[in-house]
């Protein structure tokens, strides 16, 4: 009788136990996920995905040996999954917010400016952690950085001075800039800038011309300036360019915009679509 | 004597051949564009429909049937020597043709599933697959191929 009592409480015990570490457990465990559901809507909207895939030749999903051609010579984009001998799967978060942060690999070396942490930069400190996050969550593979093929006079040891310059005329999206949802979208996680906006001599953005078109990158002028451009667009039509590829006048996208539009774009949600069409509208 | 007379001769007709050459792809570049602009004539017409702005959705089928007639012609609209000129079609064309007609495939792979959805007859399915279709055909080899034209 008082052993049947006794079996009862430590049941009870036991189920009280087991409930308060479910209770506990719980929340840990739905943190966990909202990080990687963020980090993948970063993910998607910094459009990661498409330098470091060589989707041309059915590449693995982040694994690299994308070419990227450009006048400075071709640069081949490096394995970011997370395996620990030929990817980022050593690297601390640290680390990592080092890269995308200061353009600075672990052994303190410059990146270039083709990795577009010149926008990414300005990101949050929140979204480049749950973007890490995501990251460290993905299949990895094994596959080894190709070495660039760079012109001459292209050298890592130059880019301490490009940074510091680069930095002093672009310079990082204040707090404000960054919670104007719409602006932080095209600036730092969609990096619109780094293909539409003119560049100087040394390849630095023309801020003074923000967005108004890149000639030898054949991205067109996306401001008001721009007669024939999306000035000229319903918000519908541009909508349907950023999701479907489709031109109001029926033809359809190419270049790396297909890219944008295939990777990124056409995945946004409704919210940070509107942001991002009131942010281009608002351009004088 | 009859040397100078071979490399007169040479010189004259050189020109004219040259010029029957560019005459040649700069008709088949009008040609091509001619043919991508009935591609997106009927591509728009079957968007109009299915998106409920056109009232007679038998003309659907007509607009598929066209489209198929045009696709099947794909690959010959780049003959060699028609890279140069007003053309916005990229030198990878012919720089690398197995990829090329690879893309082409897929490009006609992509016509046959909407051909089948739009087959459906309904509307809602048509549309779908019709997004679908221009992702994976015009948006597919626009992507590698074609250049932005120049206003
Ligand atoms: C426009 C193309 C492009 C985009 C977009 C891009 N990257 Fe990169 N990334 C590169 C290139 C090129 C390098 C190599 C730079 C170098 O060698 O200096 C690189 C390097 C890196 C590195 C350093 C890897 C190593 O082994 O040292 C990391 C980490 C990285 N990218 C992460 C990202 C993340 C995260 C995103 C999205 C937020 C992203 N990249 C978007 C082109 C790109
Ligand atoms: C990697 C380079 C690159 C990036 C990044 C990029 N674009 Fe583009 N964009 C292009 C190119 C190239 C074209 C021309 C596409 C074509 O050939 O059809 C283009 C075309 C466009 C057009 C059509 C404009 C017109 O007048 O025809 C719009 C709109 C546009 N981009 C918006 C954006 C927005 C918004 C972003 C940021 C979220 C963005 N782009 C990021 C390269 C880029
Ligand atoms: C297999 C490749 C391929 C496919 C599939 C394709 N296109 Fe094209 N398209 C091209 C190329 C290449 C050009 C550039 C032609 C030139 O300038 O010589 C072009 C040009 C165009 C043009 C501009 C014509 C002009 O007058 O300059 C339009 C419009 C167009 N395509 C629409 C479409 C639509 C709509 C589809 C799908 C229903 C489509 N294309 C499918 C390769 C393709």
């Amino acid at each position: 009788m008082t052993g049947g009592r006794a079996g009862v409480s430590r049941f009870a015990r036991s189920v009280l136990a087991g409930l308060s570490l479910w209770l506990f457990a719980q929340p840990a465990l739905a943190t966990q996920q909202d990080t990687l559901a963020r980090g993948q809507r970063i993910f998607i909207l910094a459009n990661c995905f498409s330098c470091h895939t060589d989707s041309e030749n059915d590449g693995q999903p982040l694994a690299g040996g994308r070419e990227l051609k450009t006048p400075f010579g071709v640069f081949v984009t490096p394995n970011i999954t997370p395996d620990p001998s030929s990817g980022i799967g050593d690297w601390t978060e640290q680390q990592f917010l080092l890269a995308l942060g200061e353009g600075l690999s672990p052994t303190g070396e410059h990146y270039f400016p083709s990795f577009p942490y010149t926008a990414y930069q300005s990101m949050t400190r929140r979204d480049m952690r749950d973007l890490y996050a995501y990251l460290m969550s993905r299949q990895p593979v094994v596959q080894d950085n190709p070495p660039h093929r760079l012109q001459w006079f292209v050298s890592r040891y130059l880019l301490g001075g490009w940074k510091a310059v680069n930095r002093w005329l672009n310079p990082r999206l204040t707090a404000e800039q960054q919670a104007d949802r719409g602006y932080y979208l095209r600036a730092a996680l969609g990096h619109c800038q780094e293909c539409h906006t003119p560049r100087n001599m040394l390849g630095m953005l023309d801020r003074e011309r923000d967005l108004q078109g890149n000639e030898m990158l054949e991205a067109p002028d996306l401001t008001p300036r721009n007669q024939q451009g999306i000035a000229d667009w319903s918000d519908d039509e541009l909508e349907e360019f950023l999701r479907d590829g489709l031109y109001p006048d029926g033809d359809y996208v190419g270049g790396h915009m297909a890219d944008v539009v295939e990777h990124s774009t056409q995945h946004w949600s409704e919210q940070d679509m509107a942001a991002l069409i009131a942010s281009l509208r608002a351009i004088p | 004597m009859k040397k100078t007379m071979l490399l007169l001769a040479f010189l004259l007709i050189a020109p004219t051949l040259q010029a029957s050459e560019d005459f040649e792809a700069e008709g088949i570049i009008k040609y091509r564009k001619a043919v991508m602009t009935a591609i997106k004539g009927h591509n728009l017409a079957i968007k109009q429909v299915v998106s409920g702005k056109f009232p007679n959705h038998g003309q659907i089928s007509y607009h598929v049937n066209a489209l198929g007639d045009l696709f099947s012609e794909l690959d010959s609209l780049f003959p060699d020597g028609s890279d140069f000129g007003k053309t916005n079609a990229k030198s990878e064309i012919w720089d690398e043709p197995e990829k090329f007609s690879k893309t082409v495939q897929k490009s006609r792979q992509a016509f046959q599933t909407f051909k089948a959805a739009a087959a459906s007859g309904d509307l809602k399915t048509t549309g779908k697959a019709l997004k679908a279709f221009g992702k994976g055909s015009c948006g597919l080899c626009h992507k590698t191929y074609k250049k932005k034209p120049k206003k």
